[in-house]
């Protein structure tokens, strides 16, 4: 058989399947279409109807009545209420509330929940890792630990975000150290999260002894963010070892946060002698931000244009770095323009 | 004579029609294929909750600063309601930077007695070398609005951008035009991946949509489903394919290689250290995203260039032909300069997937896509002219090869309801129905002449121009801006 007539004999089969396809395919778009715009209508109706329940509960509001309203709805419409909920608190940025705990016990969906951990849908899992965390109950902490390791990064979110609502500080270092595995936290989760557990110095100073540098970057950042004086000592000693450059930048970072006067020297021979510019130019900025001018004041006159940039801009930023470029540096021309955009807009700052 | 001219057309149609229908339905097979990674993608990434993480992100210490750049010529229509939209994103630590790229009209002065700009003592540090530097720097008086003008010399879209990433302040640079509106959670979505994976993620994407004929009220989009226009219409769907699936498909490869230069997000030292955009090359967006890869890969460094699905810029797609035919020129001179300047990543083992698939098919499938399908019609035109071809076996042929590209649109589609989660934005069904059929039977065939003049430019080396792109603005109400924490515009 020729080519020609191969495809002779072929092209009909092809035509037809094509022509059946196209016709199932549109079919299929036109009743999922219209499947959805129905169930949105309803939806919507529903949520409606609720909106002032569901925005009490999501601001915090122990309000009995809007509870007792909340437990009448159709157990077919729990879920969508239970993502309402959840989204106006995202907005509202309000903390899950006992009403919130009061429902979900009522509805006695905590056995479901845990059902639900182990669905074949991530959508599930991740639903039932919020739902535990919002129960709010410190003994399900055994149930959410595995979900750190779950293979949909929002799993691993939701379980992360539900672990610092019990506030269990045997999980900080697993969260922690969930932020560099072969299935990876989120780092800005893990800092988010782990700022709500107590005794945070304790598992700063472990993560920042960590083989891992993104650990180690975490657990800086989480200082930092903080203000976790307690780990100022761990965080010096880190500084000294630490060979990576982003890593060392949010230990600097953090020590010009919550460092003391002996650590001025320390960034001073980091914004002057260490080999990558990156971490020289975060030590010259938290030198400045300790109020320490006289590193970057120097690095103004710096051979590497960068670095001498970034000098300026640092110092431009507080009140006295800004009076001494006046005096000292009145042509140079980042001078002026940094000091007129300070004037401008005083909290101006990278 | 006739004859043997017969016999000789005979011959060679007998000998292409298989490796042409084989092409047509690896080709559409392929673009499949992406469609159905694309939801995969979407599904493993977001587990349906992508929304309430991007808020989340809002109110997060870690979220990353980001600067808005976007080039300006000639946009004296729409700028203000641009910059506008782009000053009042939803996120929590953003500036914008506009560079006006010497325009001829009042670009400069509308934007000026917008939003009060003083002139300050000018500056600008050289990390990436720029052709031509500006000459002023402008600033918002307004303490509240993080705006700065750069004002400079005509010289190019590209040496723009580089500028303004020189006076970008922030961690991350997102590029965008100045003609474009981006939706207003959409610096949450793109700069999620960065937060959730700081030291990999270096570059990500988001998606484009036409925006002719939508209603946009204060610089917002607030019917994105529908479309204006059937040559819109057309060009809608083709971005849901190409621009939305097809690169969503790739980013599950790790193989993306083109980021829309109206909306892309990059760490601002990858951007210094590759040196910024080119401003000799005519694709300067896919040729910064290839070099990003190539960068990486020959360091060594683990890296990502992904893609995110949910949010959406909007911008004006070319109505007219004659527009639409400067644009596929371009773009295709652009694809052709780019895989040649980095063709030594072809089929490189070196560079993994990128190098064995995804260039692979950007060449074959991507590049000679209008030689194949162009020759293919011209022989068949001829070989009807001398009554060689069978003409049902031809419809046959024809209608398989457009109607598996019918369905892949249609697929894509069908995803795309999967994916999108907002209502208000969802395509209706009909037109889009309509605009796959009518994307295959006839708007394909006309923008095949479009992409060879475009090639053949490039290879009798012909000067590169961007042209006009006439801009009839978007349907607006009154641009008033209560309630958006902003300065009022007082009418002078």
């Amino acid at each position: 058989m020729t080519g020609d007539q191969l495809v002779a004999e072929v092209l009909p089969i092809l035509l037809s399947a094509l022509v059946v396809g196209f016709g199932a395919l549109s079919l299929l778009l036109a009743s999922i279409h219209g499947y959805r715009n129905l169930r949105q209508q309803h939806e919507r109706r529903v949520l409606s109807e609720l909106r002032t329940e569901r925005l009490a509960l999501a601001a915090g509001e122990d309000d009995i009545d809007a509870i007792q309203r909340l437990l009448t709805i159709p157990a077919s419409y729990r879920p969508t209420l239970q993502r309402a909920v959840a989204q106006d608190m995202a907005y509202l940025r309000g903390a899950p509330t006992s009403g919130m705990a009061r429902i979900l016990g009522a509805w006695n969906s905590r056995d479901r929940w845990l059902r639900e951990r182990r669905s074949w849908s991530s959508a599930r899992r991740a639903e039932a890792a919020r739902a535990l965390g919002l129960l709010e109950d410190s003994s399900l902490l055994w149930a959410l630990l595995p979900l750190l390791r779950d293979r949909v990064p929002e799993v691993r979110v939701a379980a992360a975000r539900s672990l610092g609502r019990l506030r269990a500080p045997e999980s900080a270092m697993r969260i922690l150290e969930a932020v560099d595995s072969d299935r990876p936290l989120a780092a800005w989760v893990a800092i988010d999260v782990l700022g709500k557990i107590p005794h945070a110095h304790h598992y700063v100073q472990q993560g920042l002894r960590s083989r891992s540098p993104l650990v180690r970057e975490t657990a800086a950042r989480v200082a930092g963010e903080y203000g976790l004086v307690g780990a100022a000592p761990a965080l010096r000693h880190a500084a000294r070892r630490e060979e990576q450059p982003r890593t060392l930048c949010a230990i600097v970072d953090a020590l010009s946060v919550v460092g003391n006067a002996r650590d001025d020297d320390l960034l001073k021979e980091l914004a002057l002698e260490h080999s990558s510019r990156l971490v020289r130019i975060r030590c010259l900025e938290g030198a400045v931000r300790r109020g320490e001018l006289e590193t970057a004041l120097l690095m103004v006159d710096a051979t590497d244009e960068t670095i001498c940039d970034a000098a300026v801009r640092a110092l431009a930023r507080t009140e006295e770095g800004a009076a001494a470029l006046r005096s000292l540096h009145p042509d140079h021309p980042l001078v002026a323009h940094e000091l007129a955009i300070r004037q401008l807009r005083p909290g101006a700052a990278p | 004579m006739i004859d043997i001219a017969r016999e000789i057309l005979s011959v060679i149609l007998v000998w292409v029609s298989v490796p042409l229908l084989v092409y047509f339905l690896v080709g559409n097979a392929v673009q499949l294929l992406l469609v159905i990674l694309a939801v995969t993608e979407h599904s493993v990434r977001t587990a349906g909750q992508l929304h309430m993480e991007q808020q989340a992100l809002l109110s997060s210490r870690a979220a990353p600063g980001i600067t808005v750049v976007a080039a300006m010529y000639n946009e004296a229509a729409g700028i203000v309601v641009a910059a506008q939209a782009m000053l009042t994103l939803n996120y929590p630590d953003h500036e914008v930077v506009l560079v006006d790229d010497g325009s001829k009209d009042d670009t400069f002065e509308v934007l000026r007695t917008a939003y009060d700009l003083v002139q300050i003592p000018h500056y600008l540090p050289r990390d990436i070398a720029t052709r031509q530097t500006p000459h002023e720097t402008w600033i918002a008086k307004d303490r509240t609005v993080s705006l700065t003008v750069l004002r400079k010399a005509n010289s190019g879209r590209a040496d723009s951008l580089n500028c303004g990433v020189n006076a970008a302040r922030k961690e991350l640079v997102v590029f965008v035009d100045a003609d474009s509106i981006l939706d207003p959670d959409a610096l949450l979505a793109v700069a999620k991946p960065f937060a959730d994976d700081p030291s990999r993620v270096v570059a990500t994407g988001g998606v484009i949509r036409v925006v002719n004929g939508a209603r946009v009220v204060n610089g917002r989009v607030l019917d994105g489903g529908k479309t204006r226009g059937w040559l819109a219409q057309i060009q809608s769907v083709e971005y849901l394919r190409a621009f939305h699936l097809g690169r969503l498909g790739w980013s599950r490869l790790n193989s993306l290689l083109l980021i829309s230069g109206a909306f892309g997000m990059f760490r601002r030292d990858t951007l210094v250290e590759v040196g910024g955009l080119d401003p000799d090359s005519i694709g300067e967006d896919f040729e910064l995203v290839l070099r990003i890869h190539r960068t990486m890969r020959d360091q060594g460094q683990p890296y990502r260039v992904s893609f995110v699905s949910e949010p959406i810029c909007w911008t004006e797609c070319p109505s007219t032909w004659k527009v639409l035919g400067r644009q596929r020129s371009r773009w295709h001179r652009g694809l052709w300069e780019t895989l040649v300047s980095q063709r030594g990543m072809l089929l490189n083992p070196r560079y993994g997937r990128l190098g064995l698939l995804a260039l692979p098919h950007y060449w074959i499938f991507e590049l000679f896509a209008p030689v194949v399908e162009g020759v293919g019609l011209i022989l068949v035109a001829i070989g009807l002219a001398m009554g060689v071809v069978n003409a049902p076996y031809l419809v046959a042929f024809t209608a398989s090869a457009y109607l598996f590209a019918m369905l892949v649109t249609l697929s894509a589609a069908f995803a795309e309801t999967i994916i999108t989660s907002r209502q208000h934005h969802r395509r209706r069904l009909a037109p889009t129905l309509l605009a796959s059929f009518l994307e295959q039977a006839g708007y394909r065939q006309i923008t095949i002449w479009f992409r060879l003049k475009g090639w053949w430019s490039s290879l009798s080396k012909q000067k590169a121009t961007w042209g006009e792109m006439t801009r009839t603005g978007f349907t607006a109400s009154a641009s008033s801006l209560e309630g958006t924490g902003t300065t009022p515009l007082e009418p002078q």
